[in-house]
């Protein structure tokens, strides 16, 4: 169950990076950079969720 | 029912992140991002982080959505129409490599075995997340915060000059 969260952060990422290759508004890219942010942050929790700590949250965060 | 919750929410997430590069004004690329934050947050639920869910909500959903649209609103409207539309010749090339990496990276996750290191999570999210920041990762959480203040500096410091000249 975890691996398809970890699919879904890995999915938001690259949708990110694909959207500051592709668009000329600052503020599109910004949003795209926030997308890859979130993407990072659901990765990390589902790592959190797999094993059993709250570690990894902490980072979520952080970040 | 998990993975139902799963689905729901994942085609939610994707299809609203597409949406917000892929839709020309930036307001309603703030709309569809609105929608994306609110999925992010119902899948911190589905994984019991409740207290990070309800961050998602206070910070994303509310602060930094009002304050792009704030920036969006500030700027003259002729100058956000200048940086409209796509590179077209990026998109075409970006898009195969794009499917590439999210197929490669798709096989190498559901090809590989996860070490079987799980753990019951804690009961109370709140609580133990508390504990952990507030005791194992506190010396980070400080430099986090040292950080913003010399941001926050920075920020008034620049605002500042533009506005004596």
């Amino acid at each position: 169950m975890d691996k398809y969260y970890l699919l879904l952060g890995i999915v938001l990422v690259f949708i990110g990076i694909f959207g500051i290759i592709i668009r000329k508004n600052l503020i599109t890219m910004l949003v795209a950079t926030e997308i890859m942010l979130n993407g990072v942050n659901i990765s990390l929790v589902s790592v959190s969720h797999f094993l059993g700590k709250v570690d990894a949250q902490v980072m979520s965060i952080i970040v | 029912m998990e993975l139902l919750v799963f689905v729901v929410i994942s085609i939610i997430a994707i299809v609203s992140a597409l949406g917000a590069i892929l839709v020309k004004s930036p307001i309603h690329v703030m709309v569809w991002f609105l929608g994306f934050i609110l999925s992010v947050a119902a899948s911190f639920f589905a994984l019991k982080a409740d207290l990070l869910a309800g961050l998602q909500l206070v910070i994303y959903a509310v602060a930094i959505v009002v304050f792009y649209v704030l920036v969006i609103t500030t700027i003259p409207w002729e100058k956000v129409k200048m940086f409209e539309g796509f590179y077209k010749k990026e998109f075409v090339f970006a898009l195969p490599a794009f499917l590439f990496t999210i197929g490669a990276s798709i096989y190498l996750v559901i090809s590989s075995r996860f070490s079987n290191l799980r753990q019951p999570l804690p009961k109370d999210n709140v609580s133990a997340l508390g504990t952990v920041l507030f005791t194992k990762y506190i010396a980070p959480f400080e430099l986090a915060s040292f950080i913003l203040l010399i941001a926050m500096i920075g920020a008034i410091i620049f605002g500042k000059e533009k506005a004596n000249g």
